[in-house]
């Protein structure tokens, strides 16, 4: 299938909706007062039900979309619906208003304070994906660990202590497996009971906007997901969890090294995906 | 509030998510003729007006259920 055949579609199944919000309107339009209760019911059940078809319209659209992006190589980068997550706003005045004003930051000073962002938005992202799911280091599960005076208020650190076989396994997971002698780990590794069955392997990780350019880790990774890919005949994904927007450079510069990895083994399928949550000083 | 103007308020939510729903098409329209590096900026956008249209219908929704409890 060509690029311009899968943009027809596209623009096919966008019209499916109107059809039947069409529908809805012209039902709506006889609903008034001299309806009796249960015709009155049963009218406004269905449109709820032509409502919900017309949702589940658009999401088939944004799933065409993103099989779009992912086919013909370009990110899929989404913001995260962090102003939904409870306490969001104490996590942004935690990682950004506590700082020192800018024009008083020196060098060591702006690489301390970008290491503690660093760790801040990794604990907030490894509690936004829950340790029941994936494979984490768990950082969170200790307090003492945590030596950041910036550190929110607001974590939720999992109630029940981490078991050293638990710690081991995770760190066992979080490795590179396909590349010898690599000591390359992910942030974040979906665990397989809890894996798409159409993904060989999930992975995540979490990054300021200025850490993006660790290349060779990233064409490590991009190596392990391309090799699991084609092992398993199905497509590998990495999300990239970064608290300000990447720049579209920095993103193809990512997509880059994913491109050249799934060249190289043939077959191989990797999806990119990032996700952002400010959209980052540009001063 | 009557039931007419309740179902004014539905029928205009509507309305809107319709409207809105046009300029998804005619944006959609527009990608053959996008340059290639305006692409993914492209379909960001999509994706985002995509986005705003369901969350606008899944309120239209919920004014559904407050109808049908109020005068169902």
């Amino acid at each position: 299938m060509k690029f311009s055949d899968d943009i027809e579609y596209l623009k096919r199944i966008i019209r499916n909706p109107f059809k039947t919000l069409e529908e809805v309107d012209e039902i709506a339009s006889r609903l008034d007062d001299s309806c009796d209760a249960d015709e009155f019911y049963s009218t406004v059940t269905n449109l709820i039900d032509l409502c919900e078809e017309a949702v589940s319209n658009f999401g088939c659209i944004s799933s065409q979309i993103q099989e779009i992006q992912r086919k013909w190589g370009f990110a899929s980068v989404r913001r995260l619906p962090v102003k939904t997550i409870t306490d969001w706003d104490k996590w942004q005045r935690g990682l950004q208003d506590k700082l020192p004003r800018k024009e008083n930051y020196n060098q060591d000073l702006k690489t301390l304070l970008n290491t503690w962002k660093g760790d801040n938005w990794g604990f907030f992202v490894e509690q936004q994906l829950f340790f029941e799911t994936w494979h984490l280091e768990g950082k969170m599960w200790t307090k003492e660990d945590i030596d950041s005076p910036y550190l929110p208020s607001v974590i939720t650190r999992p109630k029940d202590p981490r078991t050293q076989d638990e710690k081991n396994l995770d760190q066992q997971m979080l490795r590179v497996t396909n590349i010898e002698h690599s000591k390359v780990e992910y942030d974040a590794v979906r665990k397989k009971d809890h894996l798409n069955p159409s993904l060989a392997k999930e992975v995540a990780e979490f990054k300021l906007r200025e850490t993006s350019t660790r290349i060779n880790q990233a064409k490590t990774q991009a190596e392990d997901l391309a090799r699991e890919s084609v092992k398993q005949g199905k497509p590998s994904r990495i999300t990239y969890y970064f608290y300000e927007q990447p720049s579209d450079k920095k993103v193809e510069k990512i997509l880059e090294i994913y491109k050249t990895a799934s060249e190289k083994h043939s077959g191989a399928r990797v999806e990119v995906k990032f996700l952002f949550a400010e959209d980052g000083d540009r001063k | 509030m009557a039931l007419t103007d309740d179902i004014e308020e539905f029928k205009a939510k509507i309305s809107r998510i319709v409207d809105n729903l046009e300029e998804i098409s005619a944006s959609s329209s527009s990608i053959p003729d996008t340059d290639q590096k305006d692409l993914s900026s492209k379909f960001r956008s999509l994706e985002d007006e995509l986005d705003e249209v369901s969350s606008q219908l899944n309120k239209a929704i919920d004014l559904l259920e407050e109808i049908r409890a109020k005068y169902g």
